[in-house]
């Protein structure tokens, strides 16, 4: 009995001890890394496709190592790691591309440095000035109508009103103020008015969005689980999520353009300011911006290239998407997303003024 | 008498009820063969634990997590447990202010505390490694292990102590014959709620790992940007069936079976 | 009254962790109120005056009122359930939601509680309601959801406590004649009193805190303080506003639980094991 009592005193000694030393251990064990690409990439699908489209076939082709790592959100890992940059490239929305350029965290892209944008068309550019880019683009999605097919037709969702209609009265779903910001609202002022600066509008519209909703989203997964269930039967929504749903073999979700058009979600890659080993996150970049990542990026996430060289498999994005590539390009409406970044945080907070008074 | 406990009998296994309802759905959920959580699933599949448990990825975070709630846990249990010792023992000038600071970390709401946890971090150069997350969990968790400890201390007699003592027992001996085994309900409390509380945390975490270093909910948090697979489901109940065999296995070894209620008499 | 230097020794750890978080506080409060121009309290004055978010205040108070009122009227029978049932395995059932991400736990409210769930269907099916009710994206959501995870908060503070009652006080008091509801307000309750002031405490300061379960099971209109704050830091980096805000919650939570830390004060004073 008093071996045993000793045995497990000492046992709780070094368990403490161990406890207490452990972390010191495996702080001086890690280094910086360095003598590789590390990119901020969005887990789940985004990730994956950027690992197997861009980033091993660059190794293989360069030598250079690339790992992603999968973080919430790449604004947040850019910024709260500003103070010592770990990445060397990461993936974002234009409009925060540019807010991450104006907050000095990223550096801005010389054009010259990279030739194959030659093959960009010149409005895709998200340019600070004649020769700089606050980040390289690499394809695009767009903000459709998405929609649950056992519980709504294609014909009732012809027009972007069906979601203030009162047919589908808490029966749709909508983004946050947050996020309204950067695609309802500017989408939605452009398709009233012409001009996306009328924001006024888009206000009106995406608060009567909101009053006949269901809820108010707050995570992709959420509005994924909404949809499959018929909870909310559609929804102003990112066309990608449909694209893995169909590649999954689920059906009951699909996309359209309504006749008014869709929002184009355009994304680029950056370089974070004074980020390890720059002159191979330029490599990195250059490589991304050829046709061959981007045509095989293609079916992972139905992420569509902005290199006009690029050979896409038209049947594919027909089957996933309902369009063809030039149909979509045709229909997709591409704002100044200058004016949208620099107008966001006071449109959310009139977004919240109008929206979120509680009962 | 007898209906009363009766009631009482059924408001608990109703509380139960309500509080495992929405578990035991994500449970079955998370043997869909689907990439999307259907409820009830069209036919069971342990695809999304063969992938969990497949992926060094998914591995590596739980490993992480697992070693991270461990040492916050002891750490956290060990200084507040020293400091209890002296605050329910004791009258000092500043004693208010200071069970006022300990339960800082709650008074804070969770983003303006991972604000702060990030500023310290980075000051420190702790940000994205072990020890910095040890440094931060530890200071978030210490308002929960504090007042357990606390309210365990200030029941316990002191006439217990101040007897062994004047028959003679040395100090460390009264501690650990006397003082420990009364308060070991309100210990492992303690350290059950940082390791939980520390296993679970995220909306802190998110901004304090780095690159080399992740934890279990952040990964879950990064994987559910795009879409909740019942992965997520399957982690999910895992953990609980390891911490129910961890806490059964522990409590055997080392004699915490009946760690509630044993003064109770019944 | 001064503290020997074995007791200094003691505090220690625990006043380095406060020190360790001060540093980070100072750090926060210079980020929020030191901007270009010196010390500025425009950004105090910019949330007071915008009046969703003083609505967005008050509802998140109304709330930790609400759930703390609610965890501790559940999770008093149910400490008392667990330490009469003399089995630890139940006590770990209670924690079991703290291990399912959050999610994938909402998930599992939707299929009960979402328009097309369970109860709906079956309240449906019985032919009681022949449209589906409201049980969650709203108020009713939130309230399930936030008392859901904090129960096992709010019983484990009031379990460490009761199960130290001694039962001969309660047994005394009864063979002397005392009824059951005089022994449950004249002994058990008292003496189980610091265990229910900590969980109204704890619960009243998590839900205050709150971030992602009111985002999920509520709308829009659900919105709290915590939330807020979060998208602001997370999605949109405004840190002043974020930080203006997080300094007014903490300190309106401060004197909303001051009540309670006074309430805590005096019992422990009745209760015999403190001297100095």
């Amino acid at each position: 009995m008093r071996g045993f009592e000793l045995s497990r005193r000492r046992f709780a000694g070094l368990a403490a001890t161990s406890a207490l030393a452990m972390p010191y251990v495996s702080t001086t064990a890690l280094g910086a890394a360095s003598g590789e690409i590390i990119m901020a990439n969005f887990g789940g699908g985004p990730a994956a496709s950027f690992r197997n489209a861009y980033g091993l076939p660059f190794q293989e082709e360069t030598g250079i190592k690339f790992r992603v790592i999968e973080v919430p959100s790449t604004e947040t890992a850019l910024i709260s790691s500003a103070s010592a940059p770990q990445y060397n490239s990461s993936y974002h929305s234009f409009a925060g591309a540019m807010r991450l350029y104006k907050m000095g965290i990223t550096e801005a892209i010389a054009i010259d440095d990279y030739p194959e944008l030659a093959d960009i068309p010149e409005k895709f550019l998200p340019k600070i000035d004649d020769k700089h880019l606050v980040g390289l683009p690499v394809h695009f999605g767009f903000y459709g109508m998405c929609y649950n097919r056992d519980f709504a037709k294609a014909e009732e969702l012809k027009s972007w009103n069906a979601l203030i209609s009162p047919k589908f009265k808490q029966r749709v779903s909508a983004t946050r103020p947050t996020f309204a910001s950067l695609y309802d609202v500017p989408w939605y002022s452009y398709m009233l008015t012409g001009d996306q600066k009328k924001l006024d509008a888009g206000i009106a519209q995406y608060r009567k969005v909101i009053a006949n909703s269901v809820t108010a989203y707050t995570s992709m997964a959420q509005n994924n689980q909404l949809l499959e269930r018929g909870e909310a039967v559609a929804s102003a929504y990112y066309a990608s999520t449909v694209w893995t749903k169909k590649r999954e073999g689920i059906n009951n979700v699909d996309v359209l353009i309504p006749e008014e058009g869709a929002l184009m979600l355009p994304y680029v890659l950056v370089i974070p300011k004074n980020c390890p080993w720059p002159e191979a996150a330029r490599k990195f970049l250059a490589y991304a911006s050829t046709p061959a990542p981007a045509e095989r990026a293609l079916e992972g996430t139905g992420s569509l290239p902005f290199n006009t060289k690029a050979k896409v498999d038209d049947a594919m994005i027909k089957a996933r998407f309902n369009y063809t590539l030039p149909d979509l390009v045709k229909q997709l409406y591409s704002p100044d997303w200058a004016f949208v970044e620099a107008t966001r945080l006071d449109l959310i907070k009139r977004l919240e003024a109008e929206v979120l008074m509680p009962q | 008498m007898r209906t009363r406990s009766l009631v009482l009998s059924l408001f608990g296994y109703a509380a139960l009820v309500f509080i495992l309802a929405p578990i035991v759905i994500v449970v079955i959920a998370s043997f869909s063969p689907a990439r999307y959580m259907e409820f009830p699933p069209p036919s069971l599949s342990l695809r999304w634990y063969r992938e969990v448990l497949g992926s060094s990825d998914w591995l590596g975070a739980f490993g992480s997590s697992i070693v991270l709630a461990f040492c916050v846990a002891t750490a956290t249990t060990a200084a507040c447990f020293l400091a209890a010792l002296v605050t329910t023992r004791r009258r000092f000038v500043g004693k208010s202010l200071l069970e006022m600071l300990v339960q800082a970390p709650l008074l804070l709401p969770n983003a303006a505390l991972a604000m702060a946890l990030l500023a310290l971090l980075v000051q420190i150069k702790g940000r994205g490694t072990l020890g910095g997350l040890w440094i931060a969990h530890c200071i978030l968790v210490m308002p929960f292990v504090y007042r357990p400890l606390v309210n365990g201390l200030r029941q316990f007699d002191l006439g217990l102590e101040e007897a062994a003592m004047t028959l003679g027992s040395p100090p460390l001996r009264t501690f650990r014959l006397i003082t420990l085994p009364a308060i070991k309900p309100s210990l492992i409390t303690a350290f059950a709620f940082s390791f939980i509380i520390s296993f679970d945390e995220v909306t802190a975490s998110v901004f304090l790992v780095g690159v080399n270093y992740t934890t279990l909910p952040v990964k879950i948090l990064s994987d559910i940007q795009s879409d909740a697979t019942p992965a997520i489901a399957a982690v999910s109940t895992l953990l609980m069936l390891l911490t129910m065999t961890f806490v059964t296995i522990v409590s055997r070894m080392v004699g915490i079976g009946r760690v509630i209620g044993s003064r109770s008499g019944h | 009254m001064r503290l020997s230097r074995a007791a200094f020794l003691l505090l220690l750890p625990v006043l380095g962790m406060i020190l360790s978080l001060g540093t980070g506080v100072f750090a926060l409060i210079e980020q929020s109120f030191v901007g270009a121009d010196g010390l500025s309290l425009k950004a105090f004055q910019a949330f007071v005056s915008r009046r969703e978010a003083m609505s967005v205040f008050l509802y998140t108070h109304q709330m930790a009122l609400l759930v703390s009122a609610i965890c501790v009227v559940v999770s008093f029978p149910l400490a008392v359930f667990l330490v009469r049932k003399q089995n630890q395995a139940y006590v770990l059932l209670i924690m079991m939601p703290l291990l399912v991400s959050i999610v994938v736990r909402t998930y599992g409210w939707m299929v009960i509680l979402g328009p097309r769930g369970l109860i709906n269907a079956a309240l449906m099916g019985a032919g009681i309601t022949t449209a589906p009710i409201r049980l969650m994206f709203n108020t009713t959501g939130v309230v399930i959801g936030l008392v859901h995870i904090y129960i096992p908060f709010a019983t484990l503070s009031i379990l460490t406590v009761y199960s130290k009652i001694d039962r001969s006080l309660v047994d005394g008091a009864a063979a002397l004649g005392a009824g059951p509801w005089r022994v449950f307000s004249r002994i058990i309750l008292p003496l189980a009193m610091p265990g229910v002031i900590a969980a109204a405490s704890i619960v009243y300061l998590l839900t205050i805190g709150a971030v992602v379960t009111p985002l999920l099971l509520g709308s829009i209109q659900q919105m709290m303080l915590g939330s807020m704050i979060y998208d602001q830091m997370l999605v949109t980096f405004d840190f002043p506003s974020a930080g203006s805000a997080a300094i007014i919650l903490t300190l309106s939570a401060a004197l909303a639980i001051l009540p309670l830390q006074l309430a805590d004060r005096w019992v422990t004073r009745k209760l015999p094991a403190e001297r100095s």
